[in-house]
């Protein structure tokens, strides 16, 4: 094919979204075969496809932003420490390096170059939260990096089709669940080797000698939207200041949102110094959680890829909490970063007001179990917990949905089949949603009780128990989170051990309102009462609507 | 058994017409068509068997079955049209079916809804109860609890409830005595049990799925309640089946206890037919590919074997996205349906890209070239545009077909503003939505390890033989069928299917310390009440095949192994777990022999035997016409050209004729398109047999 044809709008849209659907194949290998509750229920990875200069052309339809987003970055690095020439058929490449990849030592990026020909085409990435990494056990409360377990540098885990022995057993001799993080590094594998299939069946299919000038195009017409769509939002200089609960007193993340003709640029100057405890995270995760807000909002009319990304630019000043340098504890960096979509659409809310929302719960509960199951095999999970989306013009917020990481919740059967652990109670918070001319979504209430003989670790990473989501335009606040043991309020980023009968109770945050709840259609807030989920007296007091 | 006491009759509706196929034994299927009537659809049912019946001198007391493909029940899922229904579930945890997965199905889309559950919050009551994960009753049912919980619900016109109570597939004891409990104050009341629906682990899906057959219940108990009166009232003393979604039908009294079965059972009709079709020319490896106005669906076929799901999404509120819908998880064909079909319309995306579709112009107002006020550019245009449909013989000349119209739409939407040439353009629909198409497929059978150049392709539906050349040469495929009757292909599936029936457990245990004696119980049990439930529909012999899902120990996901039809023994262990190392490496590249293998769920399908149509004549071509009808101009994609082509008559095409493409053969319903290089043959049984010029190498 001549390198015409790639403009040729049919064949350019034809393989455009084969590219797409290799990455969403590999995605549906990566959870049928992993082990970790931690991608197989909740998604916690993501996969993407790259060309030959480390670019990321295709991203899944379903993963996390943050993931796409380090992926983004990340490939490019390690690559510049891995040049082709180095490189062979079968390699796969592995770090969780925190400041090449996405800030935290569980997630374990896999890259393997995809040759077609003798030369390398691309390259085939993922990144995935692996349940184990040893240490301390992922926590908020660290003090140093070095508790929080192995950090592996660039290295090849697998050269030429073959596992290296030595990485794999320094990782098994230090992870408290080998076969699972090692079944979890298989699935990558297998992720990563249907996109190179796919890519080379394409190329073969297409007559083509390499992916150059479908790459050109693709990274072309995606920046050109998303510079078209930068374009509608009004120019000028947007501040927010987003205050989160800290570890125990508050932080400050201060965004200047600057949108200059097709370009915007974001500053995190005067964000809250590097902490302590381990709730900072490093550049390249704030650049990610960054963009993912500026994409959502100039909603470009052209799949997102590297291309995307090249009008946005983001700074952070070294040493803060969202650049963190090393030996900076970053177990909790959730509890930090996931503030910065919130602080971006505050920001440019009075610009587009009709394409932000207001503040969701996140960011998402992230608590850490570890121990011995009933069956006397050790266990190490997350249980992910979220809670209200924020209020969108024209319409309510979703009751506990994942945001801005689309993580899913926990089955109550699957989660008592694999833990020593009964439910209490799993459903959603009333009076939790934040009123509005369109209400937030709820929070959700989670009871365990522990039932194992033996003592269960848990790396709480809780937030918001002290700054509730704030509403938009008027719309009222939704309600704070609350972690309580046994009744006991409990701090939300200490990791605590559990005893058999000892009852850990969560309620996730509902998110904020948007709009003036006294123009809510008061057939609606009759509804929201009926349901349970709004009581006669916040409706009244609220919403100024008296229901019998 | 002689000729005339197997009469078989295959009805299906569909959204504009209701099809009918009668089947004797040895004899030549014959067609009927009645408009379908929306409002009460068994009115077109009665109507059209009485003239199709009539015409033979026959009355329904000469037929044995009538088989019936319904969307009823998918219909009312997504039209929200069923029953009143209430949710009985564990105290604490009523929301399941609210909160979902909680992932959002769009990354970047700040606007994204989910449907509204089907029961409302207010009517999912929690009960006092609990079982725990190894199936111990912490807390008994209080049935005065539940008594005093119905009385309130029946007060608020509650027509349907569900009960779904945690962990009861592995103890069903508390629903069950919960559902003795309504029974007490509530006898008409009707009750679907989670344990009964769906007793697999999984609140969420068997939740969702247990509200949604209380949710169809009381409408399809009574629509073929109603059927069955009017079938008796003239004389019918046969069985009455009803398809469902795994492709097999059951007798009506069991689809009244089941509905949720009846959802998403419109194509497994067709597929069939497709699997008749697969066994009479001996091909075991098949596509069936149906495109209509609005989607087209795909079905492989591998070693004579429809590939089957246990999960599925109804009514997704974003068509096309993967948990945009209410999850229903029963065995089910495992279609693709994609949004394309011949009013998928086209246009230039913002950033000068032409897509086509997910959008359909539909039957209202239609394709521009319809001239019933669409304006729209479709798929059908640009096939009228390129020649490759007549302006004249469309569904049999009943509709004239306006040209002009077809081009303006897509100059003007298209065209212009890409500042291309109308007829590139249409020539450009054509392949988009081929492509769209052959992509969906090669995913599709990529996801189920299937190398897509060892099959034929299968083309029914009015679109289907249209595109099907194009679409196989894509995807590498190197021979079409198409059908004859292609129209009603649907109608004659039904009246061919097997009689069939899906039973599973959840029962989780490592390979290495699995009961033999309990599995073998298990399965001994599901067994029996097939059998009996299959000779009872009176089509045969049961044909047994058990299988276990398995999966190394800590995964979520399973792979299906088959397991032998008698009772395990010690030496079957190792065999398992050896089929399932195999099994899983050819899908996934390595198997993991140093972790141990887990059985997760055991699986016992009954049917009756497949019927063939070896036996089945065909109607014979008709004579004293032209099979030359004309030539005309068609734009032919491989030569980027228009060119005159000879265009043919099928209902005179006899057996044996062979012809070269480029080449066009016209019927009443659809028509095909054979491309240059292809050569096309006509079949002993009026089959167009067409194959694709060899792909050069790579």
């Amino acid at each position: 094919m001549s390198q015409r044809s790639h403009r040729d709008p049919v064949t350019l849209s034809v393989l455009w979204n084969r590219l797409i659907a290799i990455v969403d194949e590999a995605s549906a290998t990566l959870v049928r075969t992993a082990f970790s509750r931690i991608v197989t229920d909740a998604w916690d990875f993501s996969c993407a496809l790259f060309d030959e200069d480390g670019a990321m052309i295709a991203q899944p339809t379903r993963g996390l932003p943050s993931f796409i987003g380090c992926l983004a970055t990340a490939v490019p690095h390690l690559l510049r420490l891995f040049p082709p020439a180095t490189l062979s058929p079968g390699d796969g490449l592995l770090t969780n390096d925190p400041w090449i990849n996405t800030s935290q030592l569980n997630d374990m990026l896999l890259v393997t170059p995809v040759f077609y020909r003798g030369r390398i085409v691309g390259y085939a990435a993922n990144i995935a939260h692996s349940p184990d990494v040893g240490g301390r056990l992922l926590s908020a409360d660290a003090r140093e990096l070095f508790e929080e377990g192995l950090r592996l540098p660039p290295s090849r885990l697998i050269s030429r089709g073959r596992l290296e022995r030595t990485i794999v057993d320094i990782i098994r001799a230090n992870v408290r669940v080998p076969d699972i993080v090692i079944g979890d590094l298989l699935a990558q594998e297998a992720a990563n080797t249907v996109m190179g299939r796919r890519l080379v069946e394409l190329l073969e299919s297409e007559g083509l000698r390499d992916l150059r000038a479908l790459s050109r195009e693709i990274l072309g017409r995606s920046e050109r939207a998303m510079r078209a769509a930068i374009a509608r939002i009004p120019d000028g200089t947007y501040e927010s200041r987003v205050e989160t609960d800290g570890f125990d007193a508050p932080l400050e993340i201060r965004a200047r949102v600057t949108v200059a003709g097709d370009e915007i640029a974001v500053d995190f100057t005067g964000t809250s110094p590097q902490q302590e405890m381990g709730i900072n995270c490093a550049f390249n995760y704030a650049y990610a959680e960054t963009v993912f807000p500026l994409i959502s909002i100039s909603a470009p009319a052209a799949p997102v890829n590297a291309g995307s990304l090249r009008p946005l630019r983001v700074t952070a000043p070294e040493g803060t909490i969202l650049s963190a340098v090393h030996p900076a504890p970053l177990g909790g960096r959730l509890l930090v970063s996931m503030y910065v979509q919130c602080a971006i659409f505050r920001a440019l809310a009075p610009a587009v007001p009709e394409g932000v929302l207001a503040d969701c719960a996140a960011p998402a509960w992230t608590p850490v179990v570890q121990g011995l199951n009933q069956y006397g095999r050790r266990f190490v999970d997350i249980i992910f917990l979220n809670g209200g989306l924020g209020a969108r013009p024209g319409r309510d917020g979703i009751h506990t949905l994942g945001f801005p990481a689309p993580l899913g919740g926990t089955l109550v059967e699957v989660f008592e089949n694999e833990k020593p652990m009964f439910l209490e109670r799993r459903e959603l918070a009333d009076d939790t949603a934040g009123p509005g001319k369109y209400r937030g979504g709820a929070g959700l209430h989670f009871i365990i009780r522990c039932e194992s003989a033996g003592p269960i670790t848990v790396g709480l990473r809780a937030d918001r128990l002290q700054h509730p989501p704030q509403g938009l335009f008027g719309g009222g606040q939704g309600v704070s989170g609350i972690v309580r043991l046994n009744g006991n309020p409990q701090h939300p980023k200490r990791t605590i051990l559990l005893r058999a009968g000892d009852v850990l109770a969560f309620r996730t945050p509902g998110g904020g309102g948007y709009g003036d709840p006294r123009q809510r259609d008061a057939v609606k807030v009759r509804e929201d009462v009926a349901a349970g989920l709004v009581s006669p007296d916040r409706a009244l007091a609220d919403y100024g609507v008296r229901v019998e | 058994m002689t000729h005339g006491d197997r009469r078989v009759v295959g009805v299906d509706i569909g959204g504009t017409f209701t099809d009918f196929v009668l089947l004797a034994e040895g004899g030549v299927p014959e067609t009927g068509k009645v408009l379908t009537t929306p409002r009460d659809p068994s009115r077109a049912v009665l109507a059209g068997l009485r003239s199709l019946l009539a015409g033979r001198g026959l009355g329904l007391g000469d037929v044995a079955l009538v088989v019936h493909g319904t969307t009823l029940a998918t219909n009312a899922i997504i039209e929200r049209k069923g029953a009143r229904t209430a949710l009985l579930t564990t105290k604490g945890f009523r929301d399941v079916l609210e909160t979902g997965s909680e992932m959002r199905y769009d990354l970047y889309d700040l606007f994204i809804e989910f449907p509204l559950p089907l029961v409302p919050r207010p009517l999912r009551i929690g009960i006092k109860e609990r079982t725990d994960y190894r199936g111990g009753v912490r807390q008994p049912v209080d049935p005065a609890e539940v008594e005093r919980v119905v009385q309130t619900l029946l007060g608020e016109g509650v027509e349907s409830l569900a009960i779904c109570f945690l962990h009861s597939y592995a103890n069903p004891e508390n629903e069950e005595r919960a559902g003795a409990a309504v029974m007490a104050v509530a006898p008409e009341l009707p009750v679907s049990l989670s344990s009964r629906v769906l007793p697999e682990i999984g609140e969420y899906g068997r939740v969702s799925t247990t509200v949604a057959n209380a949710y169809v219940q009381p409408l399809i108990a009574g629509y073929l309640g109603r059927i069955e009166r009017d079938l008796a009232a003239e004389g019918f003393r046969g069985a009455f089946h009803v398809m469902t979604s795994n492709g097999g039908t059951v007798p009506a009294a069991r689809a009244r206890a089941l509905p949720v079965r009846l959802i998403e059972s419109g194509p497994a009709a067709g597929v069939q037919a497709a699997l008749a079709w697969s066994r009479r020319l001996g091909r075991p490896d098949v596509v069936a590919f149906d495109m209509g106005g609005t989607t087209a669906k795909m079905c492989l076929v591998q070693d004579g074997r429809a590939f089957w799901t246990s999960e599925f999404e109804a009514a997704r509120v974003s068509r096309f996205k993967k948990g945009s819908g209410l999850p229903i998880r029963i065995p089910a064909l495992d279609l693709l349906e994609i949004g394309a079909g011949g009013g998928s319309i086209a246009h230039a995306g913002a950033m000068g890209i032409l897509a086509v579709g997910p959008e359909s112009a539909g039957a209202e107002p239609g394709p521009a070239c319809y001239g019933l006020g669409g304006e729209e550019p479709t798929v059908t245009d640009a096939d009228l545009v390129l020649g490759l449909l007549s302006p004249t013989s469309f569904l049999g000349g009943v509709m004239t077909l306006d040209r002009e119209r077809a081009e303006a739409a897509i100059a003007k939407r298209v065209a212009e503003p890409l500042g291309l040439d109308p007829v590139e353009v249409a020539a450009g629909i054509v392949r988009v939505v081929t492509e769209n198409m052959a992509t969906a497929m090669a995913i599709y059978a990529a996801e189920k390890g299937v190398d897509l150049r060892r099959f034929e392709l299968f083309a029914f539906g009015g679109a289907g033989p249209v595109h099907a050349p194009a679409l196989a040469a894509r995807v590498g495929i190197g021979e079409v069928v198409i059908p004859p009757s292609a129209g009603v292909l649907s109608a004659l599936g039904c009246a061919i299917a097997p009689s069939s029936f899906d039973y599973a457990v959840s029962h989780k245990i490592a390979l290495d310390a699995i009961d033999l004696a309990r599995v073998s119980r298990m399965l001994e049990e599901m067994e029996a009440e097939g059998v009996a439930a299959v000779r009872e529909a009176g089509l045969g012999a049961p044909v047994v095949h058990r299988s276990a899902d398995f999966r190394y120990l800590g995964q979520r996901y399973e792979v299906n192994v088959p397991l032998p039809s008698r009772a395990l023994g010690a030496r079957d262990v190792p065999r398992l777990g050896e089929a399932f190392h195999r099994t899983y490496r050819a899908q996934y590249g390595r198997d993991i022999r140093d972790v141990p293998v887990e059985a997760v769920t055991f699986r016992v399908k009954v049917a009756s035997p497949s019927r063939g149509l070896a036996a089945l004549g065909s109607p014979p071509p008709l004579a004293g016409r032209p099979a030359l009808k004309e030539h005309r101009p068609v734009w032919l994609a491989r030569r980027r050209a228009v060119r005159s082509c000879p265009v043919y008559d099928r209902y005179v095409l006899r057996p044996g004729t062979r012809l070269e493409g480029p080449a066009i053969v016209e019927e009443r319903e659809s028509t095909t398109v054979v491309p240059p290089g292809a050569r096309l043959r006509v079949d002993a049984a009026l089959d167009l047999v067409i194959t694709l010029p060899r792909r050069p190498g790579p």
